[in-house]
């Protein structure tokens, strides 16, 4: 094959090296610290330390198409070493680190489970780790090779230029894999090419109007696809640079990314729905001392359900400080179509043809009938629903019943998508992409309605608990909860409700004990506490404890989740604080 | 710096609203509260705002970690270092 000039870019490397040689001295990444002050990545400087990267993985042998896991933190390191092994045709992955080391012996186990299955070449990591992963990895079959990015000096060899593809079409090889959050027991790596990944990225480009002239700011992590797609490799195509906020700097003081956002006049920031709420509620009156948010063109919200009540709480809280409510954006998508490929709003730039739309439906008939009966706006009884948008250029949608027959508009029903960026599938999963995709749609299981052509989504068709942004598989859950020996096998229901306070999901836990011991029952919420806190990093709201047979189950033996949400009242403690409502949108 | 002890009380009023305001479910002062499931990172902006209005200091951005806050003592520690 003839390699392609460096002026077309059909790789992401291809797009790395035309950065470097045309702008070397423009700035790629700004990484925030909250001790010190930022660092600063060139596109050229970029491009060497991947080059280094490629090297030293070259040099322990990492073959073309072999996984390579980057865990690193929030450090300038983290792309070069992702970028490093795809320069050599090898497959990264970003997976998250520990985040203490009271998680530790969890999340080593989850960690082995996934090398075993993927059957990675390399692990990129960090010293701290160092140890530990190597005790990990002595009796694994295969054991991947481990770099450590402190140990790759500023002088190390580059790599020469990447070889070519082997296939005829360098942009159809698998680039990077992205997994899903949850226990590896479910985790399910996408695997996305070249060609997906970067028609993902013009085409948001193209809705929103994006250049080169904009900066792009966030603290969702580049372990998360929308972190890395949508504000680290589309900055990349554009030549714009990025800045990003670790997320626990950013949780900690919410109001840091204002602070970013005012220094460096960011244009493009991101974050999902519950950060909208977050924001307008954590950041203090004093901390707006300076603020000026007017440079933003798109604040755009993802990864979750976009609520109405969000987008406004945060509009009424910063328009004082210059947010106009035309940068609002959405968009829809999921790992297995790259992120983003339906969107709307951002209506305060270049691009942007289409405005978030406000649907007020009625909210007995949706959750009764699975229709969205229009009503009046502020209608008694309304929702108000957020429309997600259109299909970006090249990606349409289907709401389908549960024969995967379309349903007409203003039908809640699956929604299907058929995409250029659809992935290849699961990586070394052929059953899981069977169950998922079919002549060419991606069904994903979220449910939806289409009205005027505009997307408006729901809920789920599973149980999937999305809790500020990251995906939480209730089997995850109950399978931990019944663990405790004087919890009931099979009798645990983990369900995502929502909280409109918080714009995101809540987790509830409800528990059938064997015994009626008072002192058990504290025994099993304080253990469902610990451990779905450990293992998944996210914290139960309420845990609450049944007598066996108090969950009802549907006839296949699914936890029904709004009936026994429906009476969770029998069990509540006295001195115990009310759940959120079972209500809003995912109500199904 | 005040010689004064540090009044826990309001951090275990607000540690038992998260567990659904039972106190007898409340672990000890010297308990992980991370270890626990009671304190996540979601939890760190809402605590650092207590921690600064109820005892009047401020939290500089390079302490705002879980491990600074990982228990009620911890938290009283780190309060009477910085009045």
């Amino acid at each position: 094959m003839i390699r392609p000039p460096v002026n077309e870019p059909l790789t992401i490397i291809d797009h790395l090296r035309r950065r470097a040689a045309l702008s070397p001295d423009a700035l790629h990444a700004r990484y925030i610290h909250a001790d010190r002050s930022p660092d600063e990545q060139s596109y050229g400087q970029l491009e060497r330390r991947t080059r280094q990267f490629a090297a030293a993985l070259a040099g322990a042998g990492t073959p073309r198409q072999r996984v390579v896991l980057v865990i690193l933190q929030h450090h300038p390191d983290m792309l070069p070493a992702y970028y490093g092994a795809m320069w050599l045709g090898a497959i990264p992955s970003f997976l998250p680190f520990p985040t203490g080391k009271l998680h530790i012996g969890k999340y080593w186990k989850d960690l082995r489970a996934l090398v075993e299955r993927t059957v990675p070449h390399a692990i990129v990591t960090y010293r701290e780790l160092a140890d530990e992963l190597e005790g990990l990895l002595k009796d694994v079959p295969q054991a991947p090779a481990v770099l450590l990015h402190e140990e790759l000096p500023a002088s190390a060899p580059l790599a020469p230029d990447p070889a070519p593809a082997p296939t005829s079409d360098a942009a159809e090889e698998i680039a990077l894999i992205q997994y899903s959050s949850g226990s590896t027991g479910l985790q399910k790596g996408a695997a996305l090419s070249h060609r997906a990944v970067l028609a993902e990225c013009a085409g948001v480009g193209e809705f929103f109007g994006m250049t080169k002239d904009d900066h792009f700011v966030t603290w969702v992590p580049l372990y998360h696809d929308w972190g890395l797609v949508c504000d680290a490799i589309h900055p990349l195509v554009l030549g714009a640079p990025f800045t990003l906020l670790s997320p626990i700097h950013w949780v900690a003081r919410p109001a840091a990314v204002l602070d970013v956002i005012t220094k460096y006049k960011a244009t493009v920031y991101w974050h999902p729905n519950f950060a909208f709420n977050f924001m307008a509620k954590r950041v203090k009156e004093e901390e707006l001392a300076g603020v000026d948010l007017s440079s933003l063109r798109l604040c755009g919200n993802g990864a979750e359900p976009c609520l109405y009540e969000s987008h406004e709480m945060f509009v009424r809280r910063f328009s004082k400080v210059g947010f106009d409510r035309r940068a609002l954006g959405i968009v829809y998508g999921m790992a297995e179509v790259v992120n983003s490929v339906i969107g709307a709003g951002g209506m305060r730039g270049r691009g942007a043809s289409e405005p978030i739309r406000v649907d007020t439906i009625d909210r007995k008939a949706l959750q009764e009938q699975h229709q969205a009966v229009p009503l009046p706006a502020g209608s008694h009884g309304g929702l108000p629903m957020l429309g997600v948008g259109r299909g970006f250029q090249g990606t349409t949608f289907k709401i389908v019943d549960d024969s995967r027959r379309e349903v007409p508009d203003r039908t809640v029903g699956e929604i299907a998508i058929q995409s250029r960026c659809l992935f290849h599938g699961y990586y070394r999963n052929e059953q899981a992409t069977a169950e998922r995709v079919q002549d060419g749609w991606y069904f994903g299981g979220d449910l939806g309605y289409r009205a005027d052509g505009i997307l408006y989504v729901t809920g789920r068709k599973s149980d999937l608990i999305i809790i500020g942004g990251e995906n939480i598989y209730p089997q995850d859950i109950e399978y931990m909860v019944t663990e405790h020996p004087q919890v009931v096998a099979g009798r645990v229901a983990a369900i995502g409700v929502e909280d409109s306070e918080l714009g995101t999901q809540k987790l509830i836990v409800i528990a059938e004990s064997k015994s009626d011991d008072p002192a058990v029952h504290d025994e099993i919420v304080r253990f469902v506490r610990r451990e779905v806190t450990a293992r998944l990093n996210v914290r139960c709201d309420r845990v609450y404890i049944a007598p066996h047979k108090w969950l009802y189950k549907t006839s296949s033996g699914k936890i029904a989740r709004l009936p026994n949400l429906a009476r969770l009242h029998e069990l509540e403690p006295r001195t115990s604080q009310p759940a959120a409502e079972p209500s809003g949108p995912a109500g199904s | 710096m005040s010689a004064a002890p540090v009044d826990r009380e309001p951090l275990r009023a607000h540690f038992t609203a998260l567990i659904g305001g039972r106190r007898e479910l409340l672990p000890t002062d010297d308990a992980s509260l991370v270890d626990e499931g009671i304190l996540d990172s979601f939890g760190l902006a809402e605590l650092v705002t207590l921690v600064e209005q109820a005892y009047g200091v401020k939290v500089p951005d390079k302490d705002l970690s879980l491990a600074t806050f990982d228990s009620i003592d911890k938290i009283a520690a780190y309060v009477a270092a910085r009045r």
